[in-house]
């Protein structure tokens, strides 16, 4: 059941309305219906790995409370340690066992000793990554003291499978988002109707630009080695777009919906392609994901490595990419993915400027010149290493960019002259002209202080965009991560 | 209180904006939702994509009235994924069909690919490729505005078609293209665009004998409403050896089938020269309401 779908809406307004009318009164009965919902929720994408959150739930839980209660730090260690093996196990189990089984037969081969296997058929259980990176986080913050474990079996398993998030993210902290389960949530208008506006645009951004963006990029992909360079090129630049609206549309939505009941979910996307340098870019893109990386791997990892100076933060931020890469999927284009941003940061670092990051043109309305030439130099590189991100293979991707830098590069691609991708181009302008206009807001479609016949043209103005031009598909790329 | 009142009045403003497109454009955002939009009734053309837009009601209604049939005439075709011969397709018919017919007018445009099942499913466990699709996953098929269908297929609209009308579904059941070729080389295009998905097909579909004792049933099932016919639609000659491959012998089994049912099987498959077609497979407008005529005279005849 996905945000853009019709049975969503069948689910969502009836488990509103009792939500607020009858389980109102206080946490705990918001809590207990919540709960139910998700598990209705997951269930209904896919029932045969419930069995599998709930152990997750479980076993984090009583983890957490051991890790507290324990009185020796090895005890709390072996805990923590406990924890770290089962949960990443279930990652390297259900999402890596047989990349790491071929490349083992692989390695066989190379050596000469041939043998023959069959890859398990492993089914991947929905939205593992996303929550067992969030019990991972949860774990090692009791473990490091930053949060107090929870007490309350019902509050945690509300944290961990919340519906809205439980899917395809953001990834939450227990110090965002436990604090808020914990209390009774009182009905705000201002959350509600900001809420409403986020998943609208979240749906127009998912519905019309990815979709109208996948319809032209899947084509030229799927036939890449009978196209012009120039083509080629608008390949990588509208996947590259379809990339950011699908799975910022989907936070949006997933933010959005949880602020209709009250929970305010961290921000996953933060106009990433306006910044001027790589480690801006990855401070608004998957947030979530991006400061989890930082917090639990890249900091004790630099950390270890403070030794070497900046030889040792290169390593550290080309690790920490290489595992952010890999977390995607278990394909060497996704380890390449994290390798070249990592390899990115490397003039950044001998540069001293990996720290700067600030809001592009703050507070006018134009980017000067020097700002729009970086922005769109970082565009390129970051549409380029996209092609990472969609080929099937590393061979793939380096044919796909090999052959954009051709002599047909500068044959004018007639495609372009199109109506769809006209439609396309003209739709993106107006995607990207909002983005930047509320670049400096807390969310891409925060509109609440405009005067009310503004908003609601607005708001009309994107349905009939979504009616005309949006395109209702059932999937989103960050599923299946 | 605020809030109720602006969740309803803007969905209040969606649904009066979808309400006003369905009602005005409804032919034009969708091939197939005006079917469901219209009261049920006594005579039908039924088939595939060929009949949608080869057989015309209107010219039924005007040749054959005052011959004792139940008109108006509704075509009730789509296209082949929607509607190969199956129970299926029957029960949706059935549902169209006012009960209290007695001498309705029932044609029955039929071709090889409407007797294929896809490979990998079992027809007699009741596996169907056409299950999910429209006209099988609707529960009423004569409302208007019909929200149902928008529900469940929604996918299938193109609402920015209300700008342009290239294909327009008449309240009658009729599909008109206006997308004629225009030249020789666009339509020999088309017509490679369908050879290409014919050899998919091949390697995708097989001849399924239930799919044929379906046709038999739906045969004698109409019956019982009023006339039968049979008719094989015109096609570019570079089909049929195409389609002889993939149902062997089809005319043959048809013909039997219309002998045991004491019915007629009009075979107009070697008549493209007379009734041209866009892409080799599908009756041009200029020339359906000809054809149409032919086949009311062929009826007339019998």
């Amino acid at each position: 059941m996905v945000f853009n779908s019709f049975n969503f809406i069948v689910f969502i307004i009836p488990v509103l309305l009792l939500y607020w009318i009858i389980f109102k009164r206080s946490s705990v009965l918001q809590n207990v219906f919540l709960l139910l919902a998700s598990i209705f929720f997951y269930a209904f994408a896919d029932w045969r790995f419930l069995i599998l959150l709930i152990a997750s739930i479980l076993l984090n839980f009583y983890l957490g409370l051991k890790i507290h209660n324990a009185e020796k730090e090895s005890k709390q260690k072996m805990f923590l340690n406990i924890g770290l093996v089962f949960n990443i196990g279930l990652l390297l189990y259900f999402k890596y066992f047989n990349f790491f089984y071929e490349g083992f037969f692989k390695a066989l081969n190379l050596f000469g000793l041939d043998s023959n296997h069959n890859t398990l058929k492993i089914l991947l259980p929905l939205g593992i990554s996303f929550f067992t990176f969030q019990t991972l986080g949860y774990l090692i913050d009791v473990y490091n003291e930053e949060v107090k474990p929870n007490q309350n079996l019902l509050q945690f398993s509300v944290f961990i499978a919340f519906f809205p998030k439980i899917l395809s993210g953001p990834i939450e902290r227990a110090a965002n988002l436990l604090p808020q389960i914990e209390k009774k949530r009182l009905f705000s208008y201002n959350i509600f109707t900001d809420g409403l506006r986020q998943i609208l645009w979240g749906l127009f951004a998912k519905m019309v630009i990815a979709e109208k963006c996948a319809e032209i990029a899947n084509p030229i992909f799927d036939n890449f080695e009978n196209q012009s360079g120039s083509l080629l090129l608008l390949g990588a630049f509208f996947y590259a777009i379809q990339l950011y609206a699908d799975f910022s549309g989907y936070s949006n939505m997933a933010i959005g919906v949880s602020k209709l009941f009250g929970l305010q979910l961290m921000r996953n996307f933060s106009t990433p392609f306006f910044s001027t340098n790589i480690s801006d870019y990855w401070r608004k893109w998957h947030i979530s994901l991006t400061t989890w990386m930082m917090d639990y791997v890249f900091t004790p990892l630099s950390f270890t490595l403070r030794g070497y100076q900046k030889k040792g933060l290169v390593i550290s931020i080309i690790a920490t990419f290489i595992l952010v890469g890999f977390w995607h999927g278990a394909n060497w284009t996704f380890v390449f993915y994290g390798l070249l941003h990592g390899i990115y940061f490397i003039p950044l670092v001998y540069s001293g400027k990996m720290n700067k990051s600030e809001i592009v043109a703050k507070g006018k309305w134009m980017p000067s010149f020097k700002e729009l030439f970086k922005m769109l130099a970082l565009f390129v590189l970051i549409m380029l290493t996209d092609v990472f991100f969609r080929a099937n293979t590393v061979t793939e991707a380096f044919n796909y960019i090999a052959s954009i830098f051709s002599y047909s590069l500068f044959k004018f691609p007639n495609e372009l002259l199109s109506s769809s991708y006209i439609i396309g181009i003209v739709l993106i302008a107006f995607f990207t002209i909002v983005e930047w206009k509320h670049r400096e807001r807390l969310h891409d479609f925060e509109i609440s202080n405009y005067n009310i016949i503004f908003r609601w043209s607005s708001y009309i103005f994107i349905f009939l965009l979504i009616l005309f031009f949006g395109k209702s598909s059932e999937t989103f790329i960050y599923f299946q991560f | 209180m605020k809030l109720v009142f602006k969740i309803i009045l803007s969905s209040f403003i969606c649904l009066a904006i979808i309400t006003f497109i369905l009602i005005k454009f409804g032919g034009q955002v969708d091939s197939f939702y005006n079917k469901f939009t219209t009261p049920k009734v006594s005579s039908m053309i039924i088939g595939d994509s060929r009949a949608l837009t080869g057989i015309r009601p209107t010219v039924i209604n005007e040749k054959l009235s005052g011959q004792g049939f139940e008109l108006p005439m509704l075509n009730y075709s789509f296209t082949i994924a929607q509607a190969p011969i199956g129970p299926l397709y029957r029960k949706s018919i059935l549902k169209k069909l006012k009960p209290d017919t007695k001498n309705g007018l029932f044609i029955l445009s039929i071709s090889p690919l409407m007797l294929l099942s896809d490979r990998s499913h079992d027809n007699y466990k009741n596996e169907f490729i056409e299950a999910d699709l429209s006209p099988h996953n609707m529960d009423f098929v004569d409302m208007n505005p019909n929200y149902e269908y928008l529900i469940k297929n929604y996918n299938s609209f193109h609402f920015k078609a209300i700008f342009r009308e290239n294909l327009i579904s008449q309240k009658n059941g009729w599909l008109q293209d206006n997308n004629l070729p225009k030249t020789k080389e666009d339509y020999e295009k088309r017509r490679d665009w369908w050879i290409n998905s014919y050899s998919n097909f091949d390697k995708r579909y097989a001849f399924s004998e239930y799919r044929l004792a379906s046709l038999d049933t739906l045969i004698k099932t109409l019956k019982k409403y009023g006339e039968v016919h049979l008719a094989r639609l015109p096609v570019d000659p570079i089909f049929l050896p195409l389609e002889e491959k993939m149902c062997p012998g089809f005319d043959k089994l048809v013909d039997s089938l219309s002998n045991m049912n004491d019915i007629k099987y009009y075979n107009y498959k070697n008549t493209s020269d007379t009734y041209k077609t866009l892409d080799g497979a599908h009756l041009s407008k200029l020339y359906s309401g000809k054809f149409t005529e032919s086949l009311c005279d062929s009826i007339l005849k019998n």
